[in-house]
């Protein structure tokens, strides 16, 4: 009977469960970590293929962690605590592949890998993390399967090795869902003992402060910075979401508005909207698509209403944090500051414009300002690459380049409007962004930032306009709606495991007791129940694999001897085939002739390994043909 | 059948459940739901290992077959039928007293034998049965035990030496000289089980290796010899032990053996039968 | 069961062979009348290079069954008249002093032979009874610290009378299982009497059979029958046939190891026989009982047919695998 020593078994999922994670964070590990268990690794294999691999000794490996150990001690900082740390264990777990193998050792080492997922969850909180989990978790069960039977003994049976295998992985299956359960319904706290400093996602976004091609950098940019969830009311075509309102104006650096607070005006005309805005960049200020009404915290830092209708955080955002709003979707937004503090002009830049601009003036501000939204639309060029401004970069967009990105246009639209006389401010955030029909979001990704310009109409509010000629149509991607998918479901991750929270547990509950309380109501909303509706065919198509695998599917003599026994002629278990087929031969002695051949084409597979099954059925058919009509 | 089931958590359970604590409290202190994450699988594997050792455990059938000679203080082999109803079974250890055997993989049914050692002679009542499992992970140890409510007479313990007693010994006119010399080449009377206390000539190796237990050549009849041991009313354990020790060695020297015990008085004989009763009077003495 | 030809896979081997072994089972069988089982076993028992012990009364044939297949398959007869003063050297043969040559030569024996018979083997002292059975075992002879090789193939068929005991030397039990088969011959039916009375006997057409082999062919027969194809199912039923016959009580002791080779190796004799070129448990079952006869011993004292009958009903509680 062929055997396997499950040890080894045991030993290269060892060996994978520190591998797979370790090559995934590659990005995030130190080179010197991942380049030291590359090196133990290529070293076992070619001294496992001379066969002359000698298991270092416990203090051989000390010795060798010891450098590492004094690096990692004198390069420790705060923030990059956790992944020094799971550099070391990446290094602990290569010392460890070279010392001895006893069942101990492994256990060790899956310690490891368990430890190494444990410290990814750290720093790492993008879908990566979901398939790193699934594959350890599957490797580290399968494998403590085989360490058990390791313990147990020595060499196992390729048969009992198989099952085990099987059983490892509808165990892993089965503690997937079991997991989803236990992270949906075991009751957590509302708040956290202390919020530790922990996990950064490491990128700024749009700043409050804008020189010239800062923004032109963040449009080369495709990652993604905010995602903004529709919970309720219309949606625009094209939403233009606020950040920050520029103020002040200093040799091309617009400063944002922090200061003051938002009146909170509430009898705004417009209908109403209710979006979730969860951040994927590190920011100050919330991205609004209108005039925020309400702005709820529901987790991170707190956000509140800031000047002119935006929204400020009071610190910057590191965690992973979700807020929602009630935004006004109306076209004029009422002003706060009085609209006479956007009408200054550098003095430097104020004579070569006059002219120009006097020569925009229409009757009324609205004409005036689309009057000067066209003149730059029709004669400048956009671009994202316009070259280094020589002197006043207005004066050097307006009157030599004559090509240039959002800022200028934006910037040259404030300063012609005032230079006239009407209140102007250039405002910064994200315009359009891409619709995910999946998950009912809009996704801002960087190179979706964008500044606009707001204009006081009198008597109206501020309107906005955007003097940027339209960069020219978008490549539509042939995989546009394969990216969508992925993001929706990275979206799922982030909403339903990284930012679920104690609030959105009790939400669930209530959902659930609601739908067993009263009838159900049957809303068939396809984004809702097609989860559960995936889990429920995935779970039956499991069962229906389990199934197919134990079947076993029905032989020829199997269904010969069943039908004969119905007839009254039962098998005796002492009976060889042939002696069974003759005594029912003897009753019905017109069947003899096919029942010999069946007989020994059934031993012709049965014992002389030559394949006969077509011939058996055939033969079978006949034979039970003859039975029923004699 | 009434049956129990226990848990012990070994050493790797421990730390595991240490871990998956850790984790949960490094998940609740950060709010990082990933760690909650790792600890909700953690706990998952906790409750599917031990829903799967229950599993492993259930529906089985066991009848122990005790051998056929008991005597205290020497291991005796245990016969023990394991049937599984259903779906296969990994990894079981059975035990009764220090006799533990192991079964790998059972599908259907199976044998294990168990060497086990009684203590004292004299009536036993077997204590349960434990068949135990550390399937599947091996971080927890679930046993399940099985009264057995089987009661065994175990002889005294076999023990050579000088004999503190009185031994009358008969020997025909015919044949005179050593207690124990080589005995004639009786009447061979065929191959039977090997039982404790026979010198090793007597053994018959080939039919042994051929089966691969131990048999011996038993002879009937024989020189006529006769020896009687003559216990007192209240004798030691240790002349029980000599005493059976003597009486095994002369029945497989050919020698008629009979005893008293005190009032008691047992004629001597020969064969299994007689064997047998000798070995139950001093078991009961 | 033999099954409609032209369907199945053809046996492999030599088909020439297979042909003239039909020719030998028939001459077979023209002397031996009424007996084809048993004709069929010894013919099992020359393939599978094993010994025959047929136990029957005086005059039931045993010599010229004998014989006969010594004369079918072109082999070599001796026959030794076992008596109680018969000494091994009788058998071996034995250094004798050559005066012309002033050397000892070693003057070979009657067991130096293809087929050899040994009649009434048990009228012969345990000395020469071993001394037969140890060069039966091996297939060599050792005299004054020589050893000679026996011609192949080699063949022991010794005869006992199961009933006339007197001053008889039984076979040692551990000795037994030096032959592969027992087999006993037993009377004719009235029917075949009739015919041998007719035809005054057929010792003397068993002289006159025509040889349908050569020792090298039958040499060729006995290893093509080592390659008849076992498979894992049916070497589950055997194991499963000597752990039955281990845990049976009424056997002194089960099925040895060596037996049950010796089962694997009768079986696969049958099966070539048969003209298949695979084992099924059909054979098994078919030489099982005169394979277990000298292996399976009773506790009890029991007469031959009731131990045969013993033996079937023991092979009927085993399940056989499909």
């Amino acid at each position: 009977m062929p055997e396997l020593r499950p040890l080894k078994v045991a030993w290269i999922l060892a060996v994978a469960s520190v591998v797979l994670p370790g090559g995934f964070l590659y990005r995030d590990l130190s080179p010197v970590a991942l380049l030291f268990l590359g090196g133990v690794l290529l070293w076992i294999f070619l001294r496992e293929r001379q066969g002359n691999l000698r298991p270092l000794g416990v203090r051989e490996q000390v010795l060798l962690l010891l450098p590492f150990l004094l690096w990692t001690i004198l390069t420790l900082r705060l923030e990059t605590l956790v992944v020094r740390f799971a550099d070391l264990l990446l290094i602990l777990a290569g010392v460890k592949f070279l010392g001895t193998r006893t069942p101990r050792d492994i256990l060790q080492i899956y310690l490891l890998g368990l430890l190494l997922l444990v410290a990814a969850a750290v720093w790492r909180f993008d879908l990566l993390y979901g398939a790193i989990f699934a594959l350890e978790t599957t490797l580290l069960i399968s494998g403590l399967f085989f360490l058990f039977a390791a313990r147990e003994g020595e060499k196992i049976p390729l048969a009992l090795a198989r099952r085990l295998a099987l059983l490892g992985v509808l165990t892993t299956l089965g503690v997937f869902v079991l997991t989803g359960f236990y992270f949906l319904f075991l009751p957590r706290p509302q708040y956290t003992l202390f919020s530790g400093p922990f996990g950064s996602t490491g990128r700024t976004g749009l700043s409050d402060r804008v020189a010239p091609g800062e923004i032109a950098a963040l449009q080369e940019d495709p990652s993604v910075a905010f995602r903004v969830r529709w919970l309720s009311g219309p949606r625009p075509a094209r939403p233009y979401f606020r950040v920050y309102v520029y103020g002040n104006y200093h040799r091309g650096v617009w400063t944002a508005l922090r200061k003051g607070r938002g009146r909170g005006a509430r009898s705004l005309p417009g209908p109403r909207a209710r979006v979730e805005i969860l951040p994927q960049v590190e920011t100050r200020a919330l991205p609004v698509p209108g005039y925020p009404l309400e702005v709820e915290t529901v987790r991170g830092p707190v956000a509140e209403p800031g000047p002119e209708g935006t929204v400020i955080l009071k610190r910057e955002v590191l965690e992973p944090a979700l807020w929602r709003l009630t935004v006004a979707l109306t076209p004029f937004l009422p002003a706060e500051i009085p609209p006479e503090d956007f009408l200054r002009v550098p003095r430097r830049i104020h004579p070569p414009l006059k002219r120009l601009a006097e020569g925009l003036r229409r009757s009324d501000p609205l004409q005036t300002a689309r009057a000067v939204e066209a003149f730059l639309r029709r004669n400048y060029t956009y671009t994202l690459s316009p070259g280094s401004p020589s002197g006043e970069p207005l004066l050097w967009f307006l009157f030599s380049s004559r090509r240039g990105h959002c800022e200028y246009f934006a910037t040259a639209m404030v300063f012609l409007l005032r230079t006239l006389g009407i209140p102007a401010r250039v405002v910064g955030g994200y315009a359009g962004g891409q619709w995910n029909p999946f998950g009912g979001y809009y996704l801002l990704r960087e190179r979706d930032a964008h500044t606009w310009v707001e204009v006081w109409i009198p008597g109206k509010g501020w309107m906005p306009f955007d003097p940027t000629p339209a960069p020219g149509p978008l490549r539509p991607s042939p995989f546009k709606k394969w990216r969508l998918l992925w993001d929706y479901l990275q979206f799922r991750w982030y909403y339903w495991v990284v930012e679920y929270d104690f609030l959105k547990q009790m939400r669930l509950l209530r959902h659930l007791a609601g739908g067993l309380g009263s009838r159900p109501r049957l809303r068939l909303n396809p984004s809702r129940i097609g989860l559960p509706i995936l889990v429920i065919f995935l779970g039956l198509g499991l069962v229906a694999c389990v199934f197919f695998l134990y079947r076993r599917r029905v032989t020829p003599v199997e269904r010969l001897l069943r039908e004969f026994s119905r007839y009254g002629w039962p098998r005796r278990a002492s009976e060889t085939l042939g002696e069974y087929l003759e005594r029912v031969s003897r009753e019905r002695p017109d069947l003899s002739p096919e029942l010999r051949t069946f007989c020994e084409l059934y031993y012709q597979e049965a014992f002389g390994g030559h394949d006969t099954r077509a011939a058996q059925e055939e033969l079978l058919s006949r034979i039970l043909r003859r039975l029923r009509s004699p | 059948m009434k049956t129990r089931f226990r848990v012990r958590i070994t050493t790797a359970g421990y730390l595991y459940i240490a871990l998956t604590l850790a984790v949960a409290l490094a998940g609740v202190n950060t709010g990082n739901n990933l760690l909650y994450l790792c600890a909700s699988a953690l706990l998952a594997l906790m409750t599917l290992s031990g829903l799967l050792s229950v599993i492993n455990l259930l529906g089985l059938s066991v009848r122990i077959e005790p051998p056929e000679e008991i005597f205290a203080e020497v291991p005796s082999p245990f016969g023990i039928h394991l049937q599984a109803r259903g779906w296969p079974r990994f990894f079981l250890r059975v035990r009764l007293f220090e006799g533990e055997s192991r079964v790998l993989y059972l599908r259907d049914r199976c044998r294990v034998l168990l060497w086990v050692r009684l203590p004292r002679r004299g009536e036993v009542l077997l204590p349960p049965l434990e068949i135990y499992s550390g399937y599947p992970l091996g971080l927890f140890r679930r046993s399940r035990f099985w009264p057995v409510g089987i009661r065994l007479l175990v002889y005294p313990r076999p023990l050579p030496g000088r004999v503190p007693f009185s031994v009358r010994e008969t020997v025909p006119a015919s044949s005179s000289g050593a207690r124990f010399r080589q005995p004639e080449p009786e009447e061979f009377s065929g191959l039977g089980p090997y039982r404790e206390g026979i010198p090793a000539s007597r053994i018959a190796w080939r039919a042994s290796a051929r089966t691969g237990a131990l048999r011996m050549k038993e002879f009937e009849g024989g020189g006529g010899r006769t020896l009687i041991l003559d216990l007192g009313p209240a004798p030691s354990e240790e002349e029980l032990s000599r005493a059976t020790h003597l009486i095994l060695r002369a029945l497989g020297e050919g020698y008629a053996v009979g005893l008293r015990l005190g009032r008691r008085e047992i004629p001597p004989g020969r064969g299994p039968q007689k064997r047998r009763q000798l070995l139950e009077a001093l078991a009961h003495a | 069961m033999a099954g409609e030809p032209g369907i199945f896979p053809a046996p492999g081997g030599d088909v020439l062979n297979r042909e003239k072994l039909s020719w030998v089972r028939s001459r077979l069988e023209e002397v031996i009348r009424g007996k084809a089982r048993e004709v069929e076993l010894a013919l099992v028992c020359f393939l599978a290079r094993g010994h025959l012990l047929l136990e029957d009364l005086p005059g039931t044939g045993k010599t010229t069954l004998a014989l006969a297949l010594a004369r079918v398959t072109g082999c070599d007869f001796r026959k030794v008249a076992f008596t109680s003063d018969l000494l091994p050297a009788d058998i071996l043969g034995a250094e004798v002093w050559r005066p012309e040559k002033g050397v000892f030569e070693f003057k070979p024996g009657p067991i130096f032979t293809h087929i050899l018979l040994a009649d009434e083997i048990n009228r012969a002292s345990p000395r020469t009874q071993s001394a037969l059975l140890e060069a039966m075992a091996e297939g060599r002879v050792s005299v004054g610290g020589k050893t000679y090789s026996l011609p192949r193939p080699f063949m022991v068929i010794a005869t006992q009378n199961p009933e006339d005991l007197q001053g008889t030397y039984p076979l040692p039990e551990s000795q037994l299982d030096r032959f592969l088969l027992r087999l006993s011959l037993g009377y004719p039916e009235p029917e075949e009497e009739k015919k041998i009375l007719q035809a005054d006997g057929y010792y003397e057409a068993a002289c006159d059979l025509p040889a349908v082999l050569s020792p090298e062919e039958a040499r060729a027969l006995q290893e093509e029958v080592r390659r008849v194809r076992v498979s894992e199912r049916l070497l589950a039923y055997l194991l499963e046939l000597a752990t039955e016959s281990r845990r049976n009580r009424e056997f002194r002791y089960g099925l040895s190891t060596r037996g049950l080779l010796a089962l694997k190796q009768a079986a696969q004799a049958l099966a070539y026989i048969r003209g298949r070129d695979f084992v099924t448990p059909e054979e098994v079952k078919a030489v099982f009982v005169p394979v277990a006869y000298p292996r399976l011993l009773p506790r009890a004292e029991i007469p031959p047919p009731a131990r045969e009958e013993m033996l079937r009903q023991f092979l009927e509680q085993v399940p056989v695998p499909l």
